[in-house]
């Protein structure tokens, strides 16, 4: 079993949160990809990002991540703008997965990709230490790696290749983690395989998971938060059960068509499901 | 046979190659033979041993250049000599010649001065085109770096072409390449830089790696992307220039040593970068010295050798050497 | 299966063809007969006419042209004929590698004279049924008899024999005494001239005028046999040539400094050459035009040869001494 890590074990300091202040972001002018988005994350959440395919959910994140030049607005991490922080002290606070999908991974084996993400603990000779090499392991057996450790990541299948890509994000210790679409293109089995990771994440670590996603049900059955997007405007950010007391009309809102509720599921959450004939093509 | 092994297998014998070329020449020279007389002494010393060494370094750094645009770009056809810097810097010190200046300032050659504001302003034009068009697209990048390349070279061509054609032999070095050297001079006019340039390039090796993974990753783990490419553009623009100056364009090393030595060695770039920079130099000291002797006193191009072979064993690791998966890819 | 229409017109194709081919055979057969008497009626017309228009296809030519003093035959030159400076004046065709074939036709020469390495240039011009007179430059024999051959072309035989003749015996009657023969570097080209060091050098090689002019004034090439025209040697290669006179030739119009390209041979003391100071920097154009002018080249190695000479018996006289 794996064991539990206290709190001092975070790199950071106490109580993480992240707080999103009137973010507007474009990549051409005049055509705002986030409009004047403000959200307050708490340590410890689980938050979904639900949109439209262009409603700017992986942008919000890539900017909260300092992929993307925030010009307007702010993104505070521990009350400190993420601006203020060095790209090593950024690294240690929050960590990002993209879409495991759209790129060709690099030709390490995945122990080695696993052991880059120890990157912002090392100093400058860069030398990989017996810690670094510990908790590489940790983070590979928490994600079931363990197994291809030493394959090259080209030869993996999606599912793998995601695990070890959240491994890599693991093995940094951060106590925030971005993940871009962790699920899409997967099947059912290897969905799963992914959410039970991400959960066991959660519960192990208490590491915050700001996941984009597309599945709905997903989103709503496992996180605790919802953000909502609609052309880069907040619809819905809060509790997923303050969603779920008008999901239909809010998720009308989202997708612009109308969803069918069907009650009871083991968790007790609804789950809804595009009505027929809603779309005509 | 562990990464390591390799590595120090390979050092013993780039060690064991480079004492052992300078004795290679139009006749067998043993140094430190009490029997040799002192015009082989001074052949020893003053001919071979320095274009060894030319050729070694200058073999290391553009093999070593060539290995960090292949890792900045992610692209396999990326080197100093596709993207068209080491054609600026040949474009350089041919104005140099052909304005007719000479001299040196701080010690340092006019043609080598030249040589690396050529590469410096095709470093600063191929970026300058890359942040106007707020372009991340490296194939853009590569297509915009052939296409200075192919502006330089026309140049250059252009500089022969006007200036007279009896001339042409005066910029022959940048039109072929070559390591001819005689004494430390030229040597030292490039070593320096070199060596500030292969200290910042092995300071960035862990940061190689991540650029492997991709610009998103690399920054989310912490590496500070700008300031790493900054820092590497500015060490290989500087090594590109001042050997370029002294060896002229010997471009095959660049492209292809870097993919040899990822593919025997290993696709880290802590061990890829010295196997990279080892193997270059004696790749280049085995080439020269091929050139040297066969028709000697004769010599052949140097370009020539390396290609003929640097290109059948690259083919070789191509369809034969698949370990880590394609070797071309990156 | 479906009947096609029959023909409404009364002639198939089948029915005119062999008569109406006949005829357009026998008439190609006739005109081309024509044509190709009157081509060669032509041609010979052209080599006979008593002015002909002509077009030189190198600087030696144009030179050879002026010192017969048929210039005024000369109609165009090539972008490298400079010398004598009027020749600058005439209109320009283009460089050995890029003829201005427009030009070339526009210029409506009779007679071309060109170098037997100009390929496809030949074939244009014959295609175009214009008088081609290819000449050799490869060794001295060759240089001779072009002068005499242009000299033909123009129309002034007599003056073109006697003008080869006066070369030729030009070089005859400088007769050298040497304390031995010297083996001479001769180099016509290398890279990096007044940097203070030598890197590429480019040679003469023993098939070469030059190696003729070495011999006629008593020397020895140093490139004793290659496969090369002008084969590439640097540092070592040089030092086992053993040269005692190094000729170094910057054929350039570009003027440098003698003194400073021949400073560039110190950093190969140990050379026989180097240490006697027998290193001799020669810079002008002319010197890789074998027309005329070849007289002056012969001169200059002339005396760089009595130098070398002076200077080995004056070392000898001194070592005598002591």
């Amino acid at each position: 079993m794996h064991k539990r890590l206290e709190r001092t074990d975070y790199p950071g300091e106490c109580m993480p949160s992240l707080q999103i202040a009137n973010l507007t972001f474009n990549y051409e002018p005049g055509k705002p990809v986030i409009d004047n988005l403000s959200v307050v994350i708490n340590n410890g959440e689980t938050w979904s990002i639900i949109g439209k395919n262009g409603s700017g959910k992986s942008t919000l994140i890539r900017c909260i991540a300092r992929l993307e030049p925030v010009k307007r607005g702010a993104v505070f991490l521990d009350t400190k703008e993420i601006l203020d922080y060095s790209s090593i002290e950024m690294a240690r606070k929050c960590a990002y997965v993209p879409q495991a999908t759209l790129r060709i991974p690099p030709s390490f084996t995945v122990l080695e990709y696993v052991l880059m993400g120890r990157y912002p603990y090392c100093g400058f000779p860069m030398r990989y230490g017996s810690d670094d090499r510990k908790i590489a392991a940790e983070a590979m057996e928490l994600t079931d790696t363990v197994p291809f450790a030493h394959r090259s990541m080209r030869t993996l299948s999606g599912g793998e290749l995601q695990r070890v890509f959240i491994a890599g994000a693991v093995a940094q210790r951060t106590a925030i983690m971005l993940l871009d679409e962790p699920v899409s293109f997967l099947d059912s089995m290897h969905q799963e395989m992914i959410h039970a990771t991400l959960d066991r994440i959660h519960r192990e670590y208490g590491t915050t998971l700001i996941t984009v996603t597309h599945d709905i049900n997903a989103a709503l059955q496992r996180s605790t938060h919802v953000l909502a997007l609609v052309a880069g405007k907040q619809v819905y950010a809060g509790a997923t059960q303050g969603f779920l007391n008008d999901a239909a009309s809010l998720l009308s809102t989202i997708y612009g068509i109308t969803f069918e509720k069907i009650a009871g599921s083991s968790s007790g959450r609804a789950f809804f499901m595009p009505q027929k004939g809603e779309v005509v093509v | 046979m562990s990464v390591g092994k390799r590595l120090l297998l390979l050092s013993f014998s780039s060690m064991i190659i480079v004492i052992f070329a300078p004795c290679i020449g139009m006749e067998f020279i043993v140094p430190f033979d009490l029997k040799n007389t002192t015009l082989q002494m001074e052949i020893f010393t003053r001919l071979r041993l320095p274009r060894v060494l030319v050729a070694f370094f200058a073999g290391a750094g553009l093999s070593l250049c060539g290995m960090v645009f292949q890792a900045l770009f992610r692209n396999p056809l990326a080197d100093p000599f596709t993207l068209g810097i080491a054609s600026g810097a040949s474009c350089g010190a041919a104005l140099t010649v052909v304005l007719g200046f000479t001299g040196a300032l701080l010690g340092v050659p006019a043609v080598t001065i030249g040589a690396f504001l050529g590469s410096a302003c095709a470093t600063l034009l191929l970026f300058g085109f890359a942040s106007y068009r707020r372009s991340t697209d490296k194939l853009t990048f590569l297509l915009a770096g052939v296409a200075l390349s192919f502006l330089f070279s026309s140049l250059l061509m252009f500089f022969q072409y006007i200036s007279d054609p009896h001339d042409s032999y005066y910029i022959i070095r940048w039109l072929m390449g070559g390591v001819e050297a005689i004494g430390y001079k030229a040597l030292f006019s490039f070593l320096p830089f070199e060596i500030i340039g292969i200290i910042i390039i092995f300071s960035q090796l862990p940061q190689l790696d991540h650029l492997l993974t991709g610009d998103d990753i690399a920054q989310s783990r912490g590496v500070d992307i700008k300031r790493t490419r900054i820092l590497l553009l500015l060490a290989t623009t500087m090594m590109v220039g001042t050997i370029v100056a002294v060896c002229g364009p010997i471009g095959f090393i660049g492209l292809i040593v870097p993919h040899i030595s990822r593919s025997l060695f290993s696709w880290k770039h802590l061990w890829a970068g010295p196997a990279t920079a080892l193997s270059g130099g004696v790749l280049l000291v085995i080439a020269d010295t091929i050139a040297r002797t066969v028709i000697a006193p004769t010599e052949i191009p140097v370009g020539v050798i390396t290609a003929l072979l640097g290109a059948p064993f690259f083919l070789w690791i191509l369809f034969h050497h698949n370990g880590n998966g394609k070797v071309h890819e990156l | 299966m479906i009947k096609r229409p029959a023909k409404t017109s009364d002639f198939t194709p089948n029915d005119y063809r062999p008569a109406c081919y006949r005829w357009l055979i026998w008439s190609i057969i006739i005109v081309y007969v024509f044509c190709f008497n009157c081509k060669k009626n032509r041609e010979l017309l052209r080599l006979n006419t008593p002015k002909p228009r002509i077009i030189s296809f190198a600087p030696s030519i144009t030179e050879t042209i002026y010192a017969l003093g048929a210039q005024e035959h000369l109609v165009g030159v090539t972008d490298f004929c400079t010398y004598p400076p009027e020749a600058v004046q005439l209109p320009r065709v283009g460089g050995y590698i890029n003829p201005n074939y427009e030009q070339i036709l526009s210029l409506k020469p009779d007679i071309t004279i060109l170098l037997k390495e100009h390929g496809s240039l030949i074939a244009f011009l014959e295609q175009h049924k214009i008088g081609v007179v290819k000449i050799d430059n490869e060794n001295l024999a060759g240089i001779f008899s072009s002068i005499s051959r242009i000299g033909a072309a123009c129309g002034l035989k007599e003056r073109g024999d006697s003008l080869a003749a006066g070369i030729e015996s030009a070089m005859k009657m400088t007769t050298v005494s040497l304390s031995r023969k010297p083996k001479i570097l001769f180099c016509v080209g290398r890279d990096k001239p007044g940097s203070g060091t030598i890197g590429k050098v480019f040679l003469a090689g023993p098939r070469t005028f030059y190696s003729e002019l070495i011999m006629r004034l008593g020397g020895e090439n140093a490139v004793s046999d290659s496969v090369f025209a002008y084969p590439s040697v640097a540092g070592e290669g040089i030092i086992h040539l053993v040269p005692d006179i190094i000729i170094d030739v910057m054929a350039s119009n570009k003027l440098m400094d003698p003194s400073k390209v021949s400073a560039d041979w110190n950093e190969l003391g140990m050379l026989p050459a180097v240490k006697l100071g027998a290193v001799y920097a020669i810079t002008g154009n002319y010197i890789s035009i074998p027309g005329p002018r070849i007289v002056k080249i012969f001169n200059d190695l002339h005396r760089c040869i009595n130098d070398w000479n002076v200077r080995i018996t004056l070392g000898s006289a001194c070592l005598r001494f002591k």
